[in-house]
C-alpha cells in the first residue's frame, strides 16, 4: 500500500506539493494526471525518499519513508520514463545487478524466468542492453519489480514514447502485477492508458490533488474533457 | 562477492579498461627495469670498490710481512668508504644517482668536500628523479587509478542508472565503496604486485620486509586516491565534470603541493651553493697556505710529543698542518650546509602529509634505502671515519713512525652501519598512518555527500 499523508514539498517559495492525501491499495492502479510541473514527479521522488518532505509523511506498505528510507525503498519498484540500464551488460546481467543492489540474489535461471514473465525472451535477455528498444527496457524494469518482490510500484511516464503494441503489452504486465497485489502509482500524461488501466485517476494541479475519479466515473465521461476542465479551473 | 564480481565485469566490459591496464603494466615494467639497472650499476660499482680495497689490503699485508712501511705511503693512499648498495634498489633510485655512494678517504683529502654534495637538495623534490618504480607509483599510479575510478556514479547520474540503483534501496555509501574498490582493484593489484616484486629482487636480508611495507604504503596511497574519487563523485554531476575534477586534484597533490613545499623549504633554509663552498675552501686554503710555517710551528708548540727532532717540519707535515687549518676554517660552512639540509628535511617530514604524494615518495625511498636518512647516516659515518683516519695516521705521520705487521689490524677501516630497523620502520609506519588518516578523512567527507537525497538532487 502507498500512503501520502498531508505530504508537502516546497522548493524555495514555490509549493511543489501541497498537503497531498493519497492512498493506493494493494492490487490497485492509481493514475496521477496533471500538466508539467503539477507535482507528479515530486510525489514519486518523495515516495522514493529522494526528496525530504517539508511536512506530512509518505508510507510504503506501512513503512515511513522518512523514518526508514532504505526499508521503504526495498518494498518499492520504480520504473521511470526511460529505464536506465548499463548498455554494456545484457538484460539478464542488468537484472542481476540491480536486484542484488536491493539485496535480492537470484539464480541465473530464475532471472531468465522473470524476464520471460515480463515478456523478454532468453535470446533477447542475453543481448547487450545497448541494442534494446525502449519497450524492452521497460520489460527489464517490470522483471526487476518481480525480482525484488515489490509491494508497490512507482511509474513515471512509463508509456511515453512506446508504440501502441508495446504500450498495450506494458499495460498487460502492469495489470498482472496489480493482480498479484502490488499497489501501483502511475504518473502519466497518457489519458488513454490511465482510463484503460487505472482503478482510480487523480488530477494534480499546482501541487494539489484537485479531483479523484473511479474507473467507472471516467468510463462514463470523456476523461480528456474532465482533465481539461480541471486543469483550467 | 558476486556484486564485486559484477562491478569488475562492468569495468572490464569497457575496452578502454584493457588499454589502461596494458599501459600501466608497461610503465610498471619500465620503471622496474630502470630501477633494477640502477641497482645493478650500484652493485657493480660496490663490487669494484671492494675488489680494489681487498687488493690494496693484500698488497699492504704482503709488504708488511717482509718489511715496515712509511706511514706516508699508506696514509696517502685513499681508503674507500662505501655505502653498500640500497636494500631494494629496484623500488626507488631516490638520491642514489645524485649522491656518491663511495668516498675516497685519505689523510690528504680529509677536507675535500664530498663530490656531488652541493647537488643535494630536498629529497622530496618530486620534479627530479628517474623513471623508476617510485616515479610510476607516486606520479602515474594515481592517474591510472583515477582513470579507472573517476566515474563512480557521476556518469550514472547523467544516464539515470543512479536513480535506478538508489531506487532499489541500495545504500549509496556501500555501493560506491564497493564500486571504488572493484574499479581500483586491478590497478591496485598490479601496483602492489610490482612493489612486492621489487622487494623480492632486493639483495638485503630484510628486502622482503621492506617490499611488504612498500606494498602497504602503495595500498594506503591507492586507498587515498579512491577516497578522493568518492569525494569527487559526491559533487560531480557528470562524468566529464568528475574527470576534470580528478585531473585538477591530481595536479594539485602530485605537482603543485610538492613543488611549493620544495620552494618553501629552500627559501626557509637555503643551503650554501657549491660555488660558495668551493670559494670558501679556496680562500681558507690560500690563507692557511700563507701561514703554513706559522701553523706548523704553532702545531708543534701545542703537540711537542709529535714534533720531529729539532722541530724541523718537512713539506708534507706542513701541508698536513695547512689542511687541518683549512678543515677548521671550513667547519662552520660545512655545518651550515648540513644544518640547512637537515632543516629542509625536517620541514619536509613535518609537512609531508600536505600531499600524500610526498609522504609516499618519502616512505618508498626510505624503504628502498635510497632516501635522505640513510645517506645522512653514511655522511656522518664517513665524517667519523675521516676523524679516525686523522687520529690514527696523523701522529704516526708527524713522528714518522714506521708501520709494522702488528699495526695491520688497527688500520682504520670503514664499515657502514645500517640504521636499526625499528628506526626506519617507525618513520615508514608513521607515513602509512598519515596517508591512511587522509584517506579516512576523504572517505568520511565522501560519505556525507553520498546520501540518496544529495545524489538524486
Amino acid at each position: 500500500m502507498l500512503e501520502a499523508l498531508k505530504l508537502t514539498k516546497r522548493f524555495q517559495d514555490r509549493v511543489a506539493l501541497d498537503a497531498l492525501d493519497l492512498r493506493v491499495e494493494p492490487g490497485e492502479i492509481f493514475a496521477l494526471l496533471g500538466p508539467n510541473g503539477a507535482g507528479k514527479t515530486t510525489t514519486i521522488n518523495l515516495f522514493l525518499g529522494f526528496l525530504t518532505p517539508d511536512s506530512g509523511e509518505a508510507r510504503v506498505a506501512g513503512t515511513s519513508v522518512a523514518a526508514d528510507p532504505v526499508a521503504a525503498r526495498r518494498k518499492l519498484a520504480y520504473i521511470p520514463e526511460m529505464v536506465s540500464l548499463y548498455p554494456r551488460f545484457s538484460g539478464v546481467e542488468n537484472l542481476d545487478y540491480f536486484s542484488r543492489l536491493g539485496g535480492h540474489q537470484r539464480r541465473r535461471d530464475e532471472l531468465y524466468g522473470l524476464l520471460e514473465k515480463a515478456g523478454l525472451q532468453r535470446e533477447a535477455a542475453e543481448r547487450r542492453v545497448g541494442t534494446y528498444s525502449k519497450g524492452m527496457r521497460q520489460k527489464v524494469g517490470i522483471a526487476l519489480a518481480l525480482a525484488t518482490g515489490a509491494k508497490a510500484l512507482l511509474l513515471d511516464e512509463p508509456t511515453s514514447g512506446l508504440d501502441p503494441a508495446a504500450s498495450h503489452e506494458f499495460s498487460r504486465m502492469l495489470k498482472r502485477l496489480a493482480g498479484e497485489g502490488v499497489a501501483v502509482l502511475m504518473a502519466t500524461h497518457d489519458l488513454f492508458r490511465a482510463r484503460e488501466d487505472a482503478a482510480r485517476v487523480g488530477i494534480l494541479v499546482g501541487g494539489r490533488l484537485v479531483a479523484q475519479y473511479s474507473a467507472k466515473d471516467v468510463k462514463d465521461r470523456d476523461l480528456e474533457e474532465i482533465y481539461l476542465e480541471r486543469i483550467s479551473a | 562477492m558476486k556484486s564485486f564480481g559484477l562491478e569488475l565485469k562492468l569495468l572490464f566490459a569497457d575496452r578502454a579498461t584493457w588499454g589502461l591496464l596494458v599501459v600501466f603494466v608497461a610503465t610498471l615494467v619500465y620503471g622496474l627495469v630502470n630501477g633494477a639497472e640502477a641497482g645493478a650499476r650500484a652493485r657493480d660499482n660496490a663490487e669494484a670498490v671492494q675488489r680494489d680495497a681487498f687488493e690494496w689490503n693484500r698488497q699492504v699485508r704482503e709488504v708488511l710481512e717482509r718489511q715496515s712501511l712509511d706511514p706516508r705511503q699508506v696514509a696517502g693512499r685513499p681508503t674507500s668508504a662505501l655505502l653498500p648498495p640500497a636494500p631494494v634498489p629496484a623500488l626507488a633510485v631516490g638520491q642514489s644517482d645524485l649522491l656518491p655512494s663511495v668516498e675516497q678517504v685519505s689523510l690528504w683529502r680529509l677536507e675535500k668536500p664530498s663530490e656531488g654534495r652541493a647537488e643535494l637538495e630536498n629529497p622530496s623534490r618530486l620534479m627530479a628523479g628517474r623513471f623508476d618504480l617510485a616515479f610510476v607509483l607516486v606520479w602515474l599510479f594515481p592517474l591510472f587509478l583515477l582513470a579507472a575510478a573517476y566515474d563512480l556514479c557521476a556518469g550514472d547520474r547523467e544516464s539515470g542508472t543512479l536513480r535506478m540503483a538508489l531506487a532499489q534501496g541500495a545504500s549509496p555509501r556501500r555501493w560506491i565503496a564497493l564500486r571504488a574498490l572493484a574499479r581500483g582493484t586491478p590497478i591496485l593489484a598490479l601496483a602492489v604486485a610490482a612493489t612486492l616484486f621489487a622487494g623480492s629482487s632486493g639483495t638485503a636480508p630484510d628486502a622482503g620486509q621492506r617490499g611488504a611495507l612498500a606494498a602497504l604504503v602503495v595500498l594506503a596511497y591507492g586507498l587515498f586516491w579512491l577516497a578522493v574519487a568518492a569525494v569527487i563523485n559526491g559533487f560531480a554531476r557528470s562524468a566529464a565534470a568528475a574527470a576534470m575534477a580528478a585531473g585538477t586534484i591530481w595536479v594539485v597533490f602530485v605537482l603543485v603541493v610538492p613543488t611549493l613545499l620544495n620552494v618553501v623549504v629552500e627559501s626557509l633554509h637555503p643551503a650554501p651553493s657549491r660555488a660558495e663552498l668551493v670559494a670558501e675552501a679556496r680562500a681558507a686554503a690560500s690563507d692557511a697556505e700563507k701561514r703554513g710555517n706559522e701553523l706548523i710551528s704553532s702545531f708543534y708548540r701545542d703537540h711537542p710529543e709529535l714534533a720531529p727532532p729539532g722541530m724541523q717540519a718537512d713539506m708534507m707535515s706542513r701541508m698536513l698542518a695547512v689542511q687541518d687549518e683549512v678543515g677548521r676554517a671550513m667547519e662552520p660552512v660545512k655545518e651550515r650546509f648540513d644544518e640547512a639540509i637537515l632543516a629542509q628535511q625536517q620541514v619536509v617530514d613535518r609537512w609531508r602529509f600536505a600531499s600524500p604524494a610526498i609522504a609516499t615518495h618519502e616512505a618508498l625511498t626510505e624503504l628502498a634505502g635510497t632516501g635522505y636518512w640513510r645517506h645522512r647516516a653514511f655522511r656522518e659515518q664517513v665524517e667519523a671515519f675521516k676523524g679516525a683516519v686523522h687520529a690514527y695516521y696523523s701522529p704516526k705521520f708527524h713522528k714518522r713512525v714506521p708501520l709494522t705487521k702488528a699495526d695491520l689490524p688497527h688500520f682504520p677501516r670503514f664499515e657502514f652501519a645500517e640504521e636499526p630497523a625499528s628506526v626506519w620502520r617507525a618513520r615508514v609506519l608513521a607515513g602509512v598512518a598519515g596517508i591512511l588518516a587522509l584517506a579516512l578523512a576523504c572517505g568520511i567527507w565522501a560519505a556525507t555527500r553520498l546520501s540518496p537525497q544529495k545524489l538524486s538532487a
